[in-house]
């Protein structure tokens, strides 16, 4: 159960950003169950977990959007509050406003903080070119495809140079090859911007493609089953010994859980 | 930012098929003007078939009408009052009523939809007036009311339930998502009433209104009936209904119908243009 202390003492060297432990009941339901962790700055964390078991429950508390039953989430040494802190959400349904252009969508978070138009002009231009959606500005959602409008949700969410990124199956929609292609992406522009990301996704390959550390959750009440740090060199190779005996290595605890 | 070739791809041929479709409306429209022209012609031959069986001067063929409707615009009726006089009286009372119906049913089914117990503990007094039909409300309004209130109070009854149910219903169904997504930026309730809860409710009030708009046209004869002037094409119909004349009463129903089918055009003509986010614009 305490697999935590060994990569723990590699993260105590970098400033702790996130410090999350909570439980959450639905009525008699028991969905987190004394869930604990802490997160450096800049980290990238994945959280795998077979479907249902409450990734998505966990994840929008720690974004502040519902409360724990007990317990607390800290950024910084301060309970979670997207009012007061920077954070973005990337969303694991379709969340492109319709009745905005591609432009306008990706604006929103600075326009809601209240950043000046020129600000907004220049940030916005940036991530658009970032994410490869130049020439595509005054598009509406319905006239893209479903890949573009994850890009616009994604460059909404790093538009604000969040403090913390929450992924909740970012890529979960998009067909494999669109996919794949995210998942650098994702990378690339993570290692442009370094920021602390929480990424959940019930595909074990992706995690162990893009996290520093996986967090394996077991069926609910959830508890954090095992906490893998992945220590490979980017890019990542997928048919590479070590990543295949690391993805063995946590899909067994899948296999145990069923 | 070609960094990967064969997406680009993928990505112009997606822009090249979200233009078609305005060029598809644009043919379908053609077409469907053409075949409104026919069926309208269809329709008055069955009407003029239908009449010469019939044989009776009680049925009117519809040279007969068209015959009454020229003569209502160059003479006037038998008090003297032209048919632009009658649409425009009726014209003015149907946009105060329809307009009051907008002004209160919009912010309130708003208020309502954000606090759903400001409905769900008043509904027992709401809700059944919803049903009483406003013909039914003719004699209590005589008695209440005067003058131009009459007509509008009338026309109110009609447009209000549709456009406030509406909005409510709409406010209700607000993609939780993007309530979220503004949410997690930080926004406050106000802003995500004016940012996320009426961009996402605008289409259901236009319905509204459309639907409202309806029913303020239908209730017409009944307001004018206890209005009291002796102007409106409501009044028009129930003076030669008196004589028993029945092209001049069918005259004054089509020119309802006309002009209440041109409203819903205009409305939906500013729908579209409101609305291009949409992918389909409903009826």
């Amino acid at each position: 159960m305490e697999m935590g202390s060994v990569p723990m003492k590699d993260v105590m060297m970098t400033k702790e950003k996130i410090k999350v432990h909570v439980d959450k009941y639905f009525g008699d339901f028991h969905v987190l169950q004394n869930i604990h962790f802490t997160i450096a700055e800049n980290e990238f964390v994945c959280i795998v977990g077979p479907s249902g078991c409450g990734k998505t429950v966990l994840l929008q508390i720690i974004a502040g959007l519902i409360p724990p039953t007990k317990g607390q989430v800290t950024m910084d040494g301060e309970p979670i509050d997207p009012a007061k802190q920077n954070v973005s959400f990337v969303f694991q349904e379709p969340s492109c406003l319709p009745w905005r252009t591609l432009w306008n969508d990706i604006k929103f978070g600075l326009e809601i903080k209240g950043y000046s138009q020129d600000e907004i002009q220049e940030r916005v231009k940036k991530i658009i070119e970032i994410v490869g959606l130049t020439g595509f500005e005054r598009y509406y959602p319905h006239q893209i495809s479903g890949g573009m409008k994850q890009r616009v949700a994604i460059a909404r969410a790093f538009v604000t140079q969040p403090d913390l990124l929450l992924m909740d199956e970012p890529f979960g929609h998009l067909d494999a090859q669109t996919r794949y292609y995210m998942q650098m992406e994702i990378l690339r522009i993570w290692e442009q911007m370094k920021r602390t990301v929480i990424f959940v996704t019930n595909n074990v390959e992706e995690a162990v493609y893009l996290g520093e550390r996986v967090f394996v959750l077991s069926p609910p009440p959830a508890i954090i089953k095992a906490e893998i740090p992945i220590k490979l060199q980017r890019p990542r190779d997928l048919t590479d010994q070590k990543f295949l005996s690391i993805r063995k290595e946590i899909t067994v605890f899948y296999e145990v859980m069923i | 930012m070609a960094k990967n070739p064969s997406l680009e791809v993928v990505e112009s041929k997606v822009a090249v098929v979200a233009k078609t479709p305005s060029n598809a409306l644009h043919k379908i429209l053609k077409h469907d003007i053409a075949f409104n022209t026919v069926n309208v012609f269809f329709a008055l031959v069955l009407w003029t078939t239908v009449a010469m069986v019939v044989n009776s001067p009680f049925v009117p063929t519809p040279i007969k009408v068209w015959n009454a409707t020229l003569r209502l615009i160059q003479f006037g009726d038998i008090e003297g009052f032209t048919l632009s006089k009658h649409i425009t009286a009726s014209i003015i009372r149907i946009l105060c009523g329809f307009g009051l119906s907008c002004v209160l049913g919009i912010p309130l089914g708003i208020l309502m939809g954000l606090f759903p117990k400001l409905y769900t503990r008043t509904r027992a007094v709401i809700e059944p007036i919803r049903f009483i039909p406003p013909i039914a409300w003719i004699p209590m309004s005589i008695v209440i009311l005067v003058g131009f209130s009459r007509y509008v109070f009338l026309i109110w009854l009609g447009a209000f339930f549709p456009i406030w149910i509406n909005t409510l219903v709409g406010v209700g169904r607000v993609n939780q998502v993007y309530m979220n997504v503004a949410k997690v930026f930080g926004a406050g309730k106000n802003i995500r009433v004016t940012k996320i809860v009426v961009p996402s409710v605008l289409p259901d009030i236009t319905s509204g209104m459309r639907v409202g708009l309806g029913m303020a046209w239908m209730c017409i004869v009944a307001a004018e009936m206890i209005g009291g002037e002796a102007v409106g094409v409501g009044r028009l119909i129930l003076k030669y209904a008196e004589l028993l004349q029945l092209a001049p009463v069918i005259s004054g129903m089509l020119i309802i119908g006309v002009i209440g089918f041109l409203m819903n055009e205009i409305l939906l003509q500013v729908e579209k243009r409101m609305f291009k986010w949409r992918w389909e614009v409903s009826l």
